[in-house]
C-alpha cells in the first residue's frame, strides 16, 4: 500500500488454470465485465468483479494488446489487476471459423428446461464474443 | 564350470536391457521436468482464487453454497482413479489400485449406490480384473492433462450434484509431495468441505484492510468462485498424479539400470573365471600329454 505513491504504473496479470499468460505493466486496461466493459486507470479503487467473456485490452505507451477472455474474476487492489480466467487467448488468435461452426451448432440444437437454455445462452454468448474480438482483431 | 559362451550371451542380453532402461530413464527425466512446469505454472491460479476467497470471507459474507454442504445422507457416490496409462513405473499404479479397491469397499459398505471411474488404462484394467465395472474411463490423459479436458469431466459431475445425482465424489491420485515423496492421496472432493483458506495465517500475511468494491455482488461472485475453485482442485489432481507418475517412472527406471550394471559387472566376472578355468585346463592337458610323450 506504501509503494503506490512512488510509482504508479499499473501492473497486469492474467492467469489461467494452466499458466501464467501475462505479467506486465499498462498505463490502461480494458475489461470485459458480465454487464459491460470497466476501464482501469492507474490507482483504481480496490475491486473484485466478475468478467463475461469478451476483449481484454492493454494499453501500454501506444501500443495495445487485445486479449480474449472466457469468464472469470478481476481483482484489483495497490495498482495491480490480476485477472482470473479459464481461457485466455491472444485475439489474433481466435478462430473465427470455429466460433462460428460453433454458434451454428448451439443455434440449431433444441434445448428445454431452464437449466439446458442457460447453458445454451452461455455458449451463445462465448461465441458471439469470440467472433467479435475475432473481427476487430482482423 | 558354466559355459563361457553361454554368459556371454546372457550379458549381452542384459545389456541392450540396460540401453532401453537408461533411455526410458532419460525420456521420463525429459517429461517429468515440462510435467513440473506446467504443474508450477498452476500453482499462481490457485494461489490467486485462494486469495480471492480470503478477501471474500473478510467482506463478511457467510460462505455458503450448496457445494460446499454435507448432505445429510449420502445416496450416491463416485469414486475416480487416476492412474497412468502405462506401467514400468515401480508400484505407481499398483499403489494407487489398492488405495482405490479399498476405498470402493468402504464405499459400498455404507453406501447404496457407488459408481467407479478411472482413469488411465492400467486402472482400467485392474478394475476389469477386481469384476468391477466402470461407469466411465478414460484414456486420453497423459502426462500433459489439459484443463479443457479435465473441465469437461468437472462439469458433468457438478451437474450431477447439483441436479442430486450424486452426492459425493472421492478422488484417488498420487499427490506430489517432492521429487522424492509422492504419497497416495484418498481426498472428498465433492462436497467441497472448505475453500482451502488457511485463514489464521492469511490474516496475518495480508494485513490490509482494503475494502473492495464488488462488482456485482460478493454472493454472485462467490457463486462463481465455488465452482471453479473445484474444477482447480480437480485439475490439480490431474497434473499432480502426471508429474508423479513420471518421476516414479524415472526412479524405477533408475533403479532398472543400475541393477544391470550390477548383473553385467557379476556376470562378466564369471565369464572371465570360467574362460580363465578353460584356458587353465587347457594348458593342463597339452602339460599332461607332452609329459605322456617323455
Amino acid at each position: 500500500m506504501s509503494t503506490e505513491t512512488s510509482t504508479s504504473a499499473l501492473r497486469c496479470i492474467i492467469v489461467t488454470p494452466e499458466e501464467t499468460v501475462l505479467e506486465c505493466e499498462a498505463d490502461f486496461i480494458a475489461l470485459p465485465l458480465f454487464d459491460g466493459e470497466l476501464g482501469i486507470a492507474p490507482l483504481h479503487s480496490p475491486m473484485i468483479g466478475r468478467l463475461g467473456f469478451g476483449e481484454l485490452r492493454i494499453r501500454s505507451g501506444s501500443d495495445t494488446t487485445r486479449y480474449y477472455v472466457g469468464g472469470g474474476f478481476v481483482q484489483v487492489a495497490d495498482n495491480l489487476v490480476s485477472v482470473l480466467t479459464n481461457r485466455a487467448i491472444k485475439s489474433e488468435a481466435v478462430d473465427s471459423k470455429t466460433a462460428q461452426k460453433l454458434l451454428d451448432d448451439v443455434l440449431k440444437t433444441k434445448v428445454a428446461g431452464d437449466d439446458q437454455i442457460e447453458i445454451r445462452d452461455r455458449s451463445v454468448s462465448q461465441a458471439r464474443a469470440q467472433l467479435r474480438v475475432a473481427k476487430r482483431s482482423s | 564350470m558354466a559355459n563361457p559362451k553361454e554368459l556371454d550371451k546372457r550379458r549381452k542380453s542384459i545389456r541392450n536391457m540396460r540401453r532401453i532402461t537408461r533411455t526410458m530413464e532419460l525420456i521420463a527425466t525429459a517429461r517429468f521436468k515440462k510435467a513440473m512446469d506446467r504443474a508450477s505454472a498452476a500453482t499462481a491460479y490457485t494461489e490467486r482464487i485462494t486469495q480471492l476467497v480470503s478477501d471474500l470471507t473478510k467482506a463478511g459474507l457467510e460462505v455458503s453454497h450448496p457445494l460446499l454442504e454435507q448432505r445429510e445422507q449420502t445416496e450416491n457416490a463416485k469414486l475416480l482413479v487416476l492412474t497412468g496409462n502405462r506401467g514400468f513405473c515401480g508400484g505407481f499404479n499398483g499403489n494407487l489400485l489398492r488405495a482405490g479397491m479399498s476405498r470402493w469397499n468402504d464405499l459400498t459398505s455404507s453406501i447404496p449406490h457407488v459408481g467407479a471411474e478411472a482413469s488411465g488404462k492400467k486402472g482400467i484394467a485392474g478394475f476389469g480384473f477386481q469384476g468391477i465395472e466402470l461407469e466411465e474411463q478414460f484414456t486420453q490423459f497423459e502426462d500433459k492433462p489439459t484443463f479443457d479436458e479435465v473441465e469437461v469431466i468437472a462439469n458433468r459431475y457438478l451437474e450431477d450434484y447439483l441436479a442430486g445425482k450424486l452426492d459425493r465424489l472421492d478422488v484417488v491420485y498420487m499427490k506430489f509431495n517432492s521429487i522424492a515423496r509422492q504419497s497416495v492421496a484418498v481426498e472428498t472432493l465433492l462436497p467441497l468441505g472448505s475453500l482451502q483458506v488457511a485463514t489464521e495465517d492469511e490474516e496475518e500475511a495480508s494485513s490490509s484492510d482494503t475494502i473492495y468494491e464488488f462488482l456485482p455482488s460478493p454472493a454472485s461472485i462467490l457463486e462463481e468462485v465455488v465452482p471453479t475453485s473445484f474444477k482447480v482442485k480437480l485439475f490439480k489432481c490431474f497434473l499432480d498424479s502426471a508429474v508423479s507418475e513420471q518421476v516414479a517412472r524415472m526412479v524405477a527406471m533408475k533403479a532398472a539400470t543400475d541393477n544391470a550394471g550390477d548383473l553385467i559387472k557379476e556376470l562378466s566376472m564369471r565369464y572371465n573365471r570360467a574362460r580363465q578355468g578353460r584356458i587353465t585346463s587347457e594348458l593342463m592337458d597339452l602339460v599332461g600329454g607332452v609329459e605322456a610323450l617323455k
